[in-house]
């Protein structure tokens, strides 16, 4: 199969992907092999890729490391894998770290996992981390939750977020990119918020089960703000594209179709 | 759960709800078989397709899920579906 549902011409670019491991439940898809092979079978072009290892490490470094060796392996992982590193701000050194994952690596983002590294939103290296991606211009990736509390582990220390926790980092660094994944809690937000989530340069990713009336999300804040997301291989790997593809075409134009098909992550990615 | 309905084959389980961890479904399959799962959704359409769809499952398996499993039920009570 081709693509689920779209047309056999569509480009694909799927910004919320992980690879290694999860070490509360068995994974499959969980390697570039088997990653790519699911891009092929469901005609993904591109994804947006970094490392389950760097949530459980302590040196999240060593997880990028092998991040980038499971990528530059094959010349076609190089080609089909966007790779995002797996920053902690509060860990020694991470602005060395930060240098090497993107000048030597070539990472495009960073992923923050504030919940698994154990720190608050609002310490003041968190502020300095988003200052230095900005000027690096690397995107940064933030989830609302890995995966659903109700069915947790009992050693998984994963808290879930609303959208409306993560706005005060985006107002701390208006100058960033930001990439909003599985968004599964309320998407309530005042006024304000709405107005700087559409002034920012901020896209949210279609992986999480609020976004299921995608149609009203698309009204709210226009498809300039939204790119295809499975959140693979904890999520399964079609219903982040169900939310834009099952819409009639008088819900959604072709040309917005594109930007969540891959337009909007290939600009904020620089592709 | 599917684990503790393996012993009793006159249990169905139906695959709604909006949670869509991976391997749900081929976790399911491999529990119970796909002659014993059906198709519903808890009101989460989108998750409740896709994870199907997502699976190992193969076509065949995926129309006794989606239809027949629940239609030969139907037929036993005299309710034909089709």
């Amino acid at each position: 199969m081709r693509h689920c549902c779209g047309k056999e011409d569509t480009m694909l670019i799927d910004v919320n992907t992980r690879i290694g491991h999860w070490p509360f439940k068995k994974l499959r898809y969980n390697t570039c092999k088997t990653l790519l092979e699911r891009m092929n079978r469901f005609g993904v072009d591109q994804s947006v890729v970094s490392s389950f290892n760097g949530i459980f490490y302590k040196n999240t470094q060593s997880a990028n490391e092998e991040l980038y060796q499971e990528i530059h392996a094959s010349k076609e992982y190089r080609k089909k894998f966007i790779p995002f590193a797996v920053i902690n701000p509060a860990y020694a050194e991470w602005e060395k770290d930060l240098e090497v994952c993107h000048k030597k690596w070539n990472m495009k983002g960073v992923c923050l996992y504030p919940a698994y590294h154990d720190y608050a939103l609002h310490e003041p290296f968190v502020a300095a981390l988003l200052k230095a991606a900005a000027a690096r211009g690397m995107v940064v990736s933030l989830s609302v939750r890995m995966l659903d509390s109700r069915q947790n582990s009992w050693l998984d220390p994963g808290k879930e977020d609303t959208l409306k926790e993560l706005l005060p980092l985006i107002r701390q660094e208006p100058a960033g990119h930001y990439l909003i994944t599985n968004i599964a809690n309320t998407g309530n937000l005042t006024a304000d918020d709405i107005a700087l989530l559409k002034q920012s340069n901020v896209l949210m990713d279609t992986s999480g089960r609020m976004l299921n009336h995608f149609k009203s999300w698309l009204d709210r804040y226009g498809a300039g703000k939204f790119a295809f997301g499975s959140h693979a291989p904890l999520l399964d790997y079609i219903s982040g594209r169900l939310r834009f593809e099952l819409l009639e075409p008088g819900e959604i134009s072709a040309q917005d179709l594109s930007k969540i098909q891959s337009e909007n992550a290939a600009k904020m990615l620089g592709l | 759960m599917c684990k503790c309905f393996v012993d009793h084959p006159n249990i169905f389980v139906d695959l709604g709800g909006s949670n869509n961890e991976e391997n749900m479904v081929d976790f399911a399959v491999a529990q119970l078989g796909a002659h014993r799962l059906l198709f519903g959704s808890d009101n989460s359409h989108i998750q409740s397709i896709g994870r199907i769809l997502a699976s190992a499952t193969t076509e065949k398996q995926k129309q006794m899920i989606f239809y027949e499993n629940y239609a030969a039920l139907l037929r036993k009570g005299g309710y034909h579906a089709d």
